[in-house]
């Protein structure tokens, strides 16, 4: 494990308490999987992806933080802004990383090679470099989901336009796809990701039309968080922090980090 | 309309099939007709993206090829990472005949992808990785990829 992104139990709680001081977060932390309960968050260690996938779906918690190349500290200043007003997640000017920013408008028609190049190259990202590939794919699949899945999975005619948010700090980009369909099921995506780890991305692959079962699980391989908000039947905010302009080796010392945003009352 | 554009041509004995763009749901397996009785070559430089959608409907394309004689060059990484990941994305039978190894310099931000190619740089119980190489502008760039991982798919 690289030594930038481990940290030892004693690390994790200075920085959590540094961060946390005076924060309505203060109590809701635990760092042991064992002990954790529903409302709780977890702030851990070296989780595999696919531990930290499990953590979330056995104890139906909605928030697993790791150091990772996204800090401890930045997730605890995310933590701390939603636990002020989780909603503000769900506006296109919230930044989960400070950086330069672009936001564009599309609908389901809309050509996802102009628009992911329009957006990269509003950030004056290449879309052609090799280094972006894990990048466009991902954005391929946000964008593919809120134009069909999403849709398809929806009674209700939407007239608003989706939008994609970029982010961008030096070595990291947060995508985000808000769409106002509000229908996505965090946990069955979660299971589908779980499903394609552990049984292979071939046997995971759905034969319904509905996508195809493999666009989340690739989204998550290629992340360092992946942060998702539904208020149900309005809107739909999912946010995935990648490495940027990072070298393979160092990305496999990421430790994967969940955030799950319900909008409802009880969540 | 698909987002992979895609071209037939006959290079003597062989049929060649480029592919460019996106390999997605629109892919056009229903438009390529290619012969049964000769050798295919499959060119996949100008790919650049697949996406999950994709993923199976190449899967159905490969599996509807009926040529027993398929090689496949050029492969971006992209295409390899998706060999190495979902098993039944090639053929058995299909040959790998080249395919692009990315190489880059994380302090400088410059990167290159080389082509390795079979009988040259792998084959039959050989593989032979350059660990870095130079960037045209001296930079030394060091290989992008966890080895061990990327080349799975050769088997050596």
């Amino acid at each position: 494990m690289n030594s930038d992104c481990k940290k030892n139990l004693d690390e994790r709680k200075q920085i959590i308490e540094n961060k946390i001081i005076n924060s309505p977060l203060k109590n809701q932390i635990v760092y042991d999987p064992l002990s954790l309960f529903q409302k709780e968050i977890l702030c851990a260690d070296q989780l595999s992806p696919i531990e930290c996938l499990d953590v979330i779906l056995s104890k139906k918690t909605q928030h697993c933080i790791q150091n990772s190349l996204e800090s401890l500290e930045s997730k605890c200043d995310f933590l701390n802004k939603i636990y002020v007003n989780k909603f503000d997640f769900f506006s296109p000017h919230f930044e989960v990383i400070q950086g330069n920013s672009c936001i564009l408008d599309f609908n389901d028609i809309s050509s996802r090679d102009d628009l992911i190049n329009k957006a990269l190259s509003q950030l004056g990202l290449n879309a052609d470099s090799q280094k972006l590939s894990s990048i466009c794919q991902t954005l391929e699949e946000l964008v593919m989901n809120a134009q069909v899945d999403a849709k398809k999975l929806s009674k209700k005619v939407v007239l608003d336009h989706s939008k994609l948010i970029l982010n961008v700090s030096s070595q990291l980009i947060a995508i985000s796809i808000i769409d106002f369909y509000g229908t996505l099921d965090c946990y069955k995506l979660l299971k589908h990701i779980q499903a394609a780890l552990t049984l292979g991305f071939d046997k995971a692959m759905s034969k319904n039309s509905i996508g195809a079962g493999l666009g989340s699980a690739i989204v998550y391989e290629h992340c360092d968080s992946l942060i998702m908000g539904v208020i149900p039947n309005e809107i739909t905010r999912v946010t995935v922090i990648l490495p940027l302009a990072v070298s393979e080796k160092k990305k496999q010392y990421i430790q994967k980090s969940i955030h799950i945003i319900s909008g409802t009352e009880k969540g | 309309m698909s987002r992979c554009q895609y071209k037939i041509e006959n290079k003597g004995e062989v049929c060649e099939l480029i592919l460019a763009g996106v390999i997605d749901d629109s892919f056009p397996t229903a438009n390529i007709h290619l012969p049964a009785d000769k050798p295919i070559e499959i060119n996949l430089n100008e790919i650049k993206i697949i996406n999950s959608l994709g993923i199976r409907e190449w899967i159905k394309f490969v599996n509807s090829v009926q040529s027993k004689n398929v090689s496949i060059v050029c492969c971006p990484k992209i295409f390899i990472d998706q060999v190495n990941m979902v098993q039944g994305f090639i053929p058995a039978e299909f040959k790998i005949k080249s395919f692009y190894v990315p190489y880059f310099n994380e302090d400088d931000d410059l990167e290159k992808s080389v082509l390795y190619v079979e009988g040259q740089d792998y084959g039959e119980g050989f593989l032979n990785v350059k660990s870095t190489i130079n960037h045209d502008t001296g930079v030394v760039l060091d290989i992008d990829v966890m080895e061990q991982k990327y080349f799975k798919f050769l088997k050596v």
